[in-house]
């Protein structure tokens, strides 16, 4: 929570004077966590409030990913890049509500990122030219035709915006690698009878390595629970013997548990019979094969009692008559997440009260450094508690929120009691910034 | 509209623009292969460039060179493979004269040589001999720096007369007298020749991981290279989980927390 700089001529509005209590400040800035792992409800809950449209958000979900793929495929980047690429994209749809920017701008911003982070280096202009060849395969040109150069300035300007989104957390999973070792370790190389099969198996379970990525599993889970689901699914379809996916079963001993593993498997297969020809697998298997296969995990789950989205909270879900939070500007209350990131839109500029935006990485330390620094910034009632962190708030009554302009923390003494006070201390008035006043990082 | 002229003043055009980037060398090949039936001629256009630019030039043409009879073979025009191998002394006594001055090219043309000989441009005999000389220009381009001084127009072709490279260090520089050698680089044609080299190291860095072309391959690679799970896989394993567990954990609502405080789970 970034006090406002203009608080620091002390608060003098309190009943006590200015001249008892030295200046505070500066304030301490901003301190923003980006997490690596989103729940599927705080996705949900992030996607709402830049009023993310389901019918044609997947298309172009699924078209960016698509697009990150064939681009990369021209011009042999490794498949490692690819997986970066495609996480960088979604988490950056996350946050930027879609008509704001062209979705192959991004998709091939993120792709030139990855590039950076991965150590595969490409120039943009050699990015822009491969997209452009494949389009118009007809029309082929070259990295240094001058078409490509307002484009390649927009793709500057998106990394930073990518840069910014990602918290400056490179770090990115590269299941591939994992699955072709527990591939390997189902069909053991010394078996040479076995290998045909192991192959048969790699290729689908390869596919579906890429496929993955067109759902949001990679942003929610670990390497080892998504190679688990694809694992799973790869033997329902292909029915492969049981005895060898036995050692694979216990979730548990794979670093992964069993609900994050079930929530992967029907991302995947809502995936591919909602959108089947937008993938590969789904080109490969019948549709009815696919459906059965969902039919039994559904089962499989209602016996077994798992939730659809684990950790999921029927209480928090975003009330679908809540017209008032499709507005990006609104504030929404439930599921304000310490792991959300602003919802600001891609033309904002930083504005100087914020003061210093840090990127943080250790959660623990932040929080220390926050309970320090609130000890001066806080307002002192007599019914003064310790600030509990409240991430996810309950949907308040909005009008009493409305009505604590402006956006001083209790400041002015006469908006009513502190019960409006310690609210709008959560209010998130200044909805910017709403989401990283609620917690406390 | 072939006017030999015209197309062979457009071909010279295209190698002096030669540089560090595989675009212009693309170009300038296609150009040559466009227009093969004055191949000759072109050819000529090659080996004038060679003698006339200074060393920068001349090592971006001989990397040119191999980029050009390779496609220049795929596409079965095999006149110009022809043609370099008739010439190829010639060429390197342009890139890596025996005077020293071009101790840069040195490594250029081995490089080519080898790249040329693994294709089979090249005869490997041909290739031995002629590394024999450069080693020995090697060498003496080394003396060259060691004594820094401005090389006097001494006796007559200094290689042939040589016996071997190792125990050249005593012996004063040599010098070419059929020819004045090529005019020393000046400051910015070294600023630009260490661009160029830089530009060339970055794209060799890239076959490294650059995948090879076609549907199966790069699985196909890592299911050949990638070794079994081991104990770092493990232990990958356990820090995501441990991380995500805390992110998750982080991310409980309102009434996930009081569900658990009260020991209850909704």
């Amino acid at each position: 929570m970034a006090p406002q700089p203009d608080q620091s001529p002390a608060p003098a509005v309190n009943g006590t004077t200015a001249e008892e209590h030295p200046p505070i400040g500066p304030p301490s800035g901003l301190s923003v966590i980006r997490t690596q792992y989103s729940s599927e409800q705080s996705l949900r809950q992030m996607l709402k409030n830049i009023g993310y449209d389901e019918a044609r958000e997947d298309t172009l979900r699924l078209k960016g990913v698509q697009l990150i793929d064939t681009v990369r495929q021209s011009l042999q980047l490794p498949v490692r890049t690819f997986d970066t690429a495609a996480i960088y994209y979604h988490k950056f749809r996350m946050r930027f509500p879609s008509h704001e920017y062209a979705y192959e701008d991004v998709a091939l911003a993120s792709l030139f990122v990855a590039c950076k982070a991965e150590d595969t280096i490409k120039k943009s202009k050699e990015i822009l030219c491969a997209a452009h060849n494949l389009r118009q395969p007809h029309d082929h040109k070259t990295p240094d035709d001058k078409v490509f150069e307002p484009q390649t300035r927009v793709i500057i300007g998106l990394e930073r915006y990518i840069l910014e989104t990602i918290g400056f957390d490179f770090r990115v999973q590269y299941p591939q690698k994992l699955l072709i070792k527990m591939v390997r370790k189902m069909f053991p190389r010394e078996d040479a009878s076995q290998q045909e099969e192991g192959k048969q198996f790699l290729r689908v379970a390869y596919d579906m390595a890429i496929d993955i990525y067109k759902t949001f599993a990679p942003i929610k889970q670990t390497s080892f629970t998504l190679v688990l689901a694809i694992l799973e699914l790869t033997s329902l379809l292909l029915d492969t013997d049981a005895e060898k996916m036995r050692a694979f079963k216990e979730a548990a001993s794979w670093h992964s548990e069993k609900a994050a593993v079930f929530e992967t498997l029907l991302d995947l297969l809502d995936l591919y019979t909602q959108f089947p020809k937008s993938t590969k697998i789904g080109l490969r298997f019948e549709l009815k094969k696919l459906m059965d296969v969902k039919i039994e995990i559904n089962n499989l789950m209602t016996r077994e009692k798992y939730q659809r989205y684990q950790g999921w909270c029927d209480r928090c879900a975003p009330d679908p008559h809540d017209t008032r939070s499709l507005t990006p500007s609104s504030i929404t209350s439930p599921a304000t997440n310490p792991s959300l990131s602003g919802t600001t839109s891609v033309k904002r500029k930083a504005t100087s009260t914020e003061g210093t935006m840090r990127f943080v990485f250790d959660a623990d330390e932040a929080r220390k450094e926050k309970a320090l620094v609130d000890r001066y910034f806080i307002d002192e009632y007599e019914e003064h508690e310790i600030e509990v962190e409240e991430p996810i708030k309950e949907p308040e009554p909005r009008h009493n929120s409305r009505n604590t302009h402006p956006p001083h923390r209790g400041m002015q003494g006469d908006h009513g009691w502190p019960g409006y006070h310690r609210s709008s201390r959560h209010g998130l008035h200044n909805d910017r910034h709403r989401s990283r006043r609620g917690h406390g990082y | 509209m072939a006017d030999p002229f015209e197309v062979r003043m457009r071909f010279t055009h295209h190698l002096r623009q030669l540089n560090a980037s595989v675009t212009s060398a693309q170009k300038a090949a296609q150009y040559a292969l466009k227009y093969r039936d004055m191949a000759e001629d072109l050819h000529s256009c090659i080996l004038e460039q060679l003698e006339r630019n200074n060393m920068n030039m001349r090592a971006n043409i001989m990397y040119f060179i191999e980029h050009f009879l390779d496609m220049a073979h795929r596409d079965g025009h095999h006149e110009y493979v022809g043609m370099m191998q008739r010439d190829i002394i010639r060429v390197v006594d342009a890139v890596a004269p025996d005077d020293g001055s071009g101790a840069a090219n040195i490594k250029v043309v081995r490089k080519v040589l080898h790249a040329l000989q693994s294709k089979s441009f090249l005869d490997a005999q041909v290739v031995s001999q002629i590394e024999e000389v450069l080693k020995e220009r090697d060498a003496s381009a080394q003396d060259i720096n060691l004594l820094s001084s401005p090389p006097e127009a001494s006796d007559e072709n200094g290689a042939s007369s040589r016996s071997h490279g190792h125990s050249s260090h005593h012996h004063h520089h040599r010098r070419g007298a059929h020819h004045r050698g090529p005019p020393k680089l000046d400051k910015r044609q070294i600023e630009q020749r260490i661009e160029e080299d830089r530009e060339r190291h970055k794209r060799q860095r890239e076959n490294i991981w650059a995948i090879p072309p076609g549907e199966d391959a790069e699985l196909q690679k890592l299911w050949e290279e990638t070794s079994d799970l081991g104990e770092d896989d493990h232990r990958m394993g356990e820090e995501e989980y441990a991380e995500w567990k805390s992110q998750m954990k982080a991310a409980k609502c309102v009434h996930q927390r009081e569900a658990e405080r009260n020991g209850t789970y909704s």
